[in-house]
């Protein structure tokens, strides 16, 4: 308690020192809030873009379909599947899909593009396609129904209602059938592949061009718990596959996006540490540099009996309010500016990362980890760097300090 | 009085001195403070040669792969290509840029969406006709070809022209070298194109951009298409891709106006955004690091300041002038900086090294803005180790600016009665 008293006052004696150390130690803590909550926010924004948008946090397909998206490689009986996605509670839905690669004509265009058949009921509780319409309206099961994405109605230079035509591969013989749609909508996700080169039709009216009856090429599925989705071993998974099927979660069919989310948390913990390397040896220089000033006060301690752990003692409470200070002030100012990022947004400028266009501001995420776990570190990383220069003090000798002037 | 030169040359050289006795001084606390110094340039260092490394990895790789320097379109065929946006009379366009100053060589390309056949398959398949000969002199396409041989212009003994064909293609249709492959597509008159190619070669990998391309020679390209001469698009090899902008400029003010001159960075827009963003960013992010190594600064300075309240006293009592004074303090924290920014630099150049020679590779490719890229790597360039040595010099100097005007207010009087 002495030790702690001393320490206090110790600070006061420079006070421009000690708010200085105070802010070095600060501002790295807010900055490091800061970022850690853009970064979240930008890594919550690619999850969701690459999950809830479309692909849902699971698929099914037949092994070896996503390697050439063979229209050939089909589930041919997704009954049994379906069942269990039915019995089992850890999914909240699920959706099946025929795709095929195929040609979509304007009167005045053509492009190639995915074409997507889908079961617009399903579909609600996996995607979000429903909600990205910019126009028109959502598939209702009527057979002319045809949605497509913004950029490719742009390239198509059509509006609701002009007619299309889709060309697409049939299963099993390769031939190809031909069909008249209505633009019946047109979505934009923000997403380059669904924007520019997807068409979604319904699901019936997809089996009867490619010729499938009950079949489907992908079964798309949405987790009841957000947490599952990360886990790239879910009993589920391995429930939904055998020799022939495969169930796989996001991180792997979307292994690009989940290999940038682990180098961007990696890059984000190297920064952070070099970040306190750097401060620390501030935090050292400081201790050092009060303790020089103070040799004289130290051989007199140690000359009236004061042992050097007590010494050590002394000097690590003093880091030790430092941090604590330091992290009460940049705890607050580093949640206020990520309070006001993930209410306001944060621009940074347009770009765009694995077909995902991020033009619209970020929004910060804050998490209990930002405001428990990184103060603690940071005092924690005070205190280890003062132990330096706690040593130092310790190892003063009265005779040498005293006769130093000042 | 006047101040002669060579006295001039010997004030600034004690001053120098001085500056760095006064460093040596304080060993310990002069190598703390370099050392977060030293820290914060290597930083810096190594972020901005793997910034400048990585895009200009791929911006090269591209411009060889596909988009070359410079290219020239019909009106906005680039924002939304259709089959009749094409350019009229090519040779005399391709007479006149191969003619200017600045263009090394060129190649013209028509581009159709269609769909390929095997026996057995059908897909969809991006069709690319190329000039066999501008091909090869301005991509890295021959390079791609690992299975079979590269195009050739004429057609074989039964009249069939040869194409290449994308990995995925090949995949997917189930075809390789030697087999046939049939095209349907839509021509410039709005007929209905086919024709059958025999497939000569492979290109790229299964997931490279190229996948599901198809090579045809120009000429059998633009009769498949019934486009006669016209070509969708010039790509253009310039002197120096660093003039591309200025070029395209000229360039487009000399062409007729119906044609569109744009650098690769309007061509990768969205790439080339992403580029900008992602360096502010960067610069932001380093603009905290240094801020936060300055405090440190500050405060270093600070203390040495304080501690020679007396010393300053007594130099100003014996008539030295506020200005020398400050002068000194900013002439020891210039040398601190610089002297950290060799140190940094002395350990970074290996680092650097590393990253440029060997680099990092990514275990998927990643996505940037329509660029795939698969590898990591720095860049080994003055202006990697210039920039942070400015960056880390100018901050620390400025943080001394306060102390040193502190210093420099210092009162004779008052600093010798205090203790």
């Amino acid at each position: 308690m002495l030790n702690l008293k001393l320490a206090f006052r110790n600070l006061f004696r420079n006070g421009r020192r000690t708010l200085l150390t105070c802010l070095l130690i600060g501002f790295s803590l807010s900055a490091l809030i800061i970022v850690d909550g853009i970064i979240l926010g930008m890594s919550k924004l690619l999850v969701e873009s690459a999950t809830h948008l479309m692909s849902g946090e699971a698929q099914v397909h037949r092994r070896g379909y996503l390697d050439s998206f063979d229209v050939d490689l089909y589930i041919a009986d997704p009954g049994a599947l379906q069942a269990t996605l039915e019995r089992n509670p850890a999914v909240a839905g699920y959706s099946m899909r025929v795709m095929s690669g195929g040609m979509v004509s304007s009167p005045y265009n053509v492009a190639a593009a995915m074409i997507l058949g889908l079961d617009a009921g399903q579909e609600k509780s996996v995607s979000r396609i429903s909600e990205s319409l910019v126009d028109g309206e959502y598939l209702s099961g009527m057979d002319t129904e045809l949605i497509i994405g913004s950029d490719l109605a742009d390239l198509l230079e059509v509006k609701l209602g002009d007619r299309i035509v889709l060309t697409l591969s049939q299963v099993d013989g390769g031939g190809i059938s031909q069909e008249l749609f209505r633009l019946s909508g047109i979505s934009r996700f923000g997403i380059r592949e669904l924007d520019s080169t997807t068409a979604f039709i319904n699901l019936d009216r997809a089996r009867g061009m490619m010729g499938m009856d009950t079949a489907v090429h992908e079964i798309a599925i949405r987790y009841a718990e957000g947490e599952d989705s990360a886990n790239r071993n879910h009993p589920l998974l391995a429930e939904l596959s055998n020799s022939e099927y495969e169930a796989l979660g996001w991180k792997d069919f979307n292994a690009s996006i989940g290999t940038m989310l682990e180098t961007i948390d990696l890059v984000t913990i190297v920064v952070g540490m070099i970040l306190f390397l750097l401060a620390s040896f501030g935090v050292i220089n400081t201790m050092f540099m009060s303790i020089y000033e103070r040799i004289y006060e130290f051989g007199v301690i140690k000359a009236i009996g004061t042992r050097p752990t007590d010494l050590i003692k002394l000097v690590l409470c003093e880091s030790f309010l430092i941090a604590v200070g330091s992290v009460i002030c940049g705890t607050l100012l580093g949640g206020a500016v990520s309070y006001y990022f993930s209410v306001s947004g944060v621009i940074l400028g347009e770009f765009e990362v694995s077909g995902i266009a991020f033009h619209n501001n970020i929004y910060s995420v804050l998490e209990p980890a930002q405001f428990i776990e990184f103060p603690i570190y940071v005092i924690l990383l005070t205190v280890i760097a003062s132990l330096y220069p706690a040593a130092f003090a310790a190892k003063i000798v009265p005779s040498e300090a005293l006769q130093k002037s000042l | 009085m006047n101040v002669q030169g060579p006295a001039l040359a010997w004030q600034s050289v004690l001053l120098v001195r001085l500056a760095f006795r006064n460093i040596l001084r304080h060993r310990r606390r002069t190598l703390l403070t370099m050392l977060s110094m030293t820290g914060g340039y290597i930083l810096c260092a190594a972020a901005i040669s793997l910034q400048y490394g990585s895009y200009g990895n791929a911006i090269e790789f591209f411009v060889k792969d596909r988009t070359g320097h410079i290219q020239i379109h019909e009106g906005n065929y680039l924002q939304r290509p259709r089959i009749h946006k094409a350019i009229a009379e090519p040779d005399d366009l391709a007479r006149r840029l191969i003619n200017d100053a600045d263009v090394i060589a060129l190649t013209t390309r028509v581009f159709a969406p269609s769909l390929a056949y095997s026996e057995h398959k059908n897909a969809p398949a991006n069709v690319i006709g190329v000039d066999v000969d501008g091909e090869a002199a301005t991509t890295t396409i021959i390079a791609k070809v690992h299975e079979g041989e590269f195009l050739t212009g004429q057609a074989d003994a039964d009249g069939y022209f040869s194409a290449l064909i994308g990995m995925g293609l090949a995949d997917l249709l189930k075809i390789g070298g030697g087999d046939e492959l049939i095209l349907i597509s839509v021509g410039a008159d709005g007929s209905i194109a086919n024709d059958i190619f025999i497939v000569r070669g492979l290109v790229g990998t299964r997931r490279s951009a190229d996948r599901l391309n198809v090579y045809l020679p120009l000429g059998a390209a633009q009769a498949f298409l019934s486009m006669g001469d016209r070509v969708h698009e010039f790509s253009l090899i310039i002197r120096n891709l660093g003039d591309s902008v200025a070029v395209a400029d000229r360039l487009g003010g000399l062409l007729p106006e119906s044609l569109s001159v744009d650098p690769w960075e309007r061509v990768e827009l969205t790439f080339y955004k992403t580029m900008q963003a992602d360096r502010e960013a960067m610069f932001v992010t380093l603009g905290i690091v240094v801020f936060i190594v300055c405090i440190g600064v500050l405060n270093t300075v600070l203390m040495s300041v304080l501690e020679r309240t007396r010393e300053f006293g007594v130099l100003k009592a014996i008539g030295t002038r506020p200005g020398r004074i400050a002068w000194m303090v900013l002439t020891e924290n210039a040398i601190l900086s610089g002297l950290s920014c060799l140190l940094g630099l002395f350990l970074a150049l290996p680092i650097v090294g590393f990253m440029t020679i060997v680099g990092f590779e990514l275990a998927e490719p990643m996505d940037v803005g329509g660029v795939l890229m698969s590898h990591v790597r720095g860049e080994f360039s003055l202006r990697i180790f210039a920039v942070p040595f400015a960056l880390v010099v100018t901050t620390a100097v400025l943080v001394s600016i306060p102390p040193g005007i502190r210093a420099a207010r210092i009162l004779p009087i008052q600093a010798l009665a205090s203790t």
